[in-house]
């Protein structure tokens, strides 16, 4: 049986160029569609579009947590979810997104308390990035 | 020394840091934006959003003409951003002297007209870029060091 107690949380991939679609689309392919994740390409938006972008969906789902998944740390993607999340403690900004931060969100979305969520995240993104001897 | 002047909305952001920062190593990015320079949650933000090893200014448009005359960053290589051509007009009207400016992300937003992909303008760019070609400012559109140089002199007239 499974339990849902934890509180909802959403996930906004926000990238350059089509990054955040292609991220959305594999996560799609490997676990199916889910609705608690979100794709918005950057880039090619003014500071003051894309920061309205990520509040309207900021508002639409003003009953959960957020959280905002950038490629850069200090690119426009970065900056703009700082703005759009800026007083909101509900909302927090995760840089280097990789798939397997998402793959995780997905699949454990509901069943961790998003302050665990987020310290699992962190550390499965970091350690998701390693060096393989070939043999 | 300005190795690179350019308007970009975005001011500091990763086509700026990594792009041109690697090309031109500077040793300083100098914003130059009144409202920047004036909300501390704003400064904050750019400041944090660049490794240690380049220094950042925040600085009013006063400022930086002073800053720049008073020669307070002697031998350092900057990239000087603001945000509009506008910004760089009023710059000069307050004494910094300049031959050609990198027009290099002017984004879309509503009532303006695109002119090239990274370069969307209104009519009161257009009007603030006129004036710059008459002080003889050649206008370089150019989003990354190896992109195409496009001069938009002609095109703004």
């Amino acid at each position: 049986m499974i339990t849902m107690t934890a509180t909802r949380t959403i996930g906004i991939i926000v990238t350059h160029g089509r990054l955040a679609f292609e991220l959305l689309e594999t996560v799609n392919l490997i676990v199916g569609r889910k609705d608690c994740c979100a794709a918005i390409a950057g880039s090619d938006l003014s500071d003051r579009e894309l920061t309205s972008r990520i509040k309207e969906v900021i508002e639409e789902n003003s009953d959960k947590y957020v959280l905002l998944f950038v490629d850069y740390f200090g690119g426009s993607c970065y900056m703009n979810c700082q703005r759009a999340a800026h007083g909101k403690d509900r909302i927090k900004v995760i840089s280097g997104v990789n798939l397997p931060i998402l793959l995780d969100f997905v699949t454990k979305e509901g069943s961790l308390e998003v302050e665990e969520m987020i310290e699992h995240l962190v550390q499965r993104g970091r350690e998701s990035i390693k060096v393989i001897d070939v043999w | 020394m300005i190795a690179l002047f350019r308007i970009d909305d975005r001011l500091i952001h990763a086509q700026v840091v990594i792009g041109w920062g690697r090309h031109l190593k500077p040793d300083r990015i100098v914003i130059a934006d009144d409202y920047v320079a004036s909300n501390e949650w704003e400064k904050e933000l750019f400041m944090t959003a660049v490794s240690p090893d380049i220094k950042v200014s925040i600085l009013s448009l006063r400022e930086a003409v002073n800053h720049i005359q008073g020669d307070v960053f002697g031998k350092e290589k900057i990239i000087l951003l603001v945000k509009g051509p506008r910004e760089v007009l009023d710059l000069m009207e307050m004494g910094l002297e300049a031959d050609e400016v990198n027009v290099g992300g002017l984004h879309y937003v509503e009532g303006k007209e695109k002119v090239l992909d990274n370069v969307y303008l209104d009519q009161s760019d257009r009007a603030a870029l006129r004036e710059l070609v008459k002080k003889g400012i050649t206008l370089e559109a150019r989003a990354l060091p190896e992109s195409e140089k496009i001069i938009l002199n002609s095109r703004v007239v």
